[in-house]
């Protein structure tokens, strides 16, 4: 793995952990990145050793890449804090460092965010604002 | 700063303000502007004048794209530290909004005959910022009295106009 990829996953890596979404582990193998590993937020994220026969030298398309387990992701609301999070990762870290990444993100359910589970406050400011435009003497509050 | 009135305080007004730098350059003018203004103009009138200055101030910051409370109290709290004019929070409750800003230097600024109309300047500029984010007009900005715990916080509250009463 390249120093710049090595900066970009330690780069989600601490901002994972700073958001308190867990931690984060990567490893590599063959052609593809593995699963990037979430952990409970008490463990500090651990990269792997790099792997010498890792793909920077080779070509990306060499070899078929893992289906990326977006199932999680689907399922987290635009504007959610981790939407955000992950827009921020992909615009800030992944995209600015490492060419085509394979980026698997397996998010145990206890991590996971859903919909109906967002903080109040991570509400779309259009939905708020619908819902708070009700007049309370009408009875519709 | 009094231990015991340390103690009392909001644990992020603590924070705050030890990572404030105090300055005194325009104080002492806004201090004797207000004593002067507070013998020329009655207090309602003062209150709806800060209202509009803060009206017109939400109006010069660059509000950008923003889609939650979350990334509002980001972009708030940016505003205020730069400023030095204290930290705000969001909380969320039904069929409301409050903010809560602690350390406003409203009082360093206008004094004690400040207390009562002052805040009207935040209430303006809380206001601008959800009408520019796409509060409808008959949502309002309102200054909670009390309901903080803390003195140095002020609570102003986002709510349908027809809560708030008269």
């Amino acid at each position: 793995m390249s120093g710049k990829q090595d900066k970009a996953f330690d780069d989600v890596g601490s901002l994972v952990n700073q958001l308190d979404l867990g931690g984060m582990r990567y490893r590599e193998f063959g052609a593809a990145r593995k699963p990037a590993e979430h952990q409970p937020a008490e463990h500090r994220p651990v990269p792997a050793a790099p792997d010498p026969s890792a793909t920077a030298a080779r070509p990306q398309t060499a070899e078929p890449q893992p289906a990326a387990d977006t199932s999680r992701l689907r399922s987290v609301s635009a504007g959610s804090p981790l939407a955000f999070t992950f827009e921020r990762l992909r615009r800030q870290s992944i995209a600015s460092h490492v060419r085509s990444p394979v980026l698997v993100l397996d998010l145990p359910e206890r991590h996971a965010v859903h919909a109906d589970r967002l903080p109040r406050n991570a509400r779309p400011l259009r939905e708020l604002f619908a819902a708070l435009d009700i007049d309370p003497q009408q009875g519709g509050g | 700063m009094p231990e015991e009135a340390r103690s009392q305080m909001d644990p992020r007004s603590l924070d705050y303000l030890k990572q404030r730098r105090p300055s005194e350059t325009v104080e002492p003018l806004l201090r004797a502007l207000s004593a002067e203004l507070a013998t020329q103009v009655p207090e309602g009138q003062l209150r709806a004048l800060a209202y509009l200055a803060g009206r017109r101030f939400g109006t010069q910051q660059s509000i950008g794209e923003i889609r939650t409370l979350v990334e509002f109290e980001a972009f708030a709290n940016d505003v205020l530290g730069r400023l030095d004019w204290g930290w705000m929070s969001i909380e969320e409750g039904t069929g409301a909004v409050d903010i809560l800003h602690g350390c406003a230097p409203l009082q360093r600024w206008f004094g004690d005959g400040g207390v009562p109309w002052a805040p009207g300047f935040f209430e303006g500029m809380y206001a601008e910022w959800m009408r520019q984010l796409g509060a409808g007009e008959r949502l309002d900005v309102r200054q909670i009295l009390g309901g903080t715990g803390s003195a140095e916080v002020m609570r102003f509250r986002l709510a349908h106009e027809s809560s708030f009463g008269q």
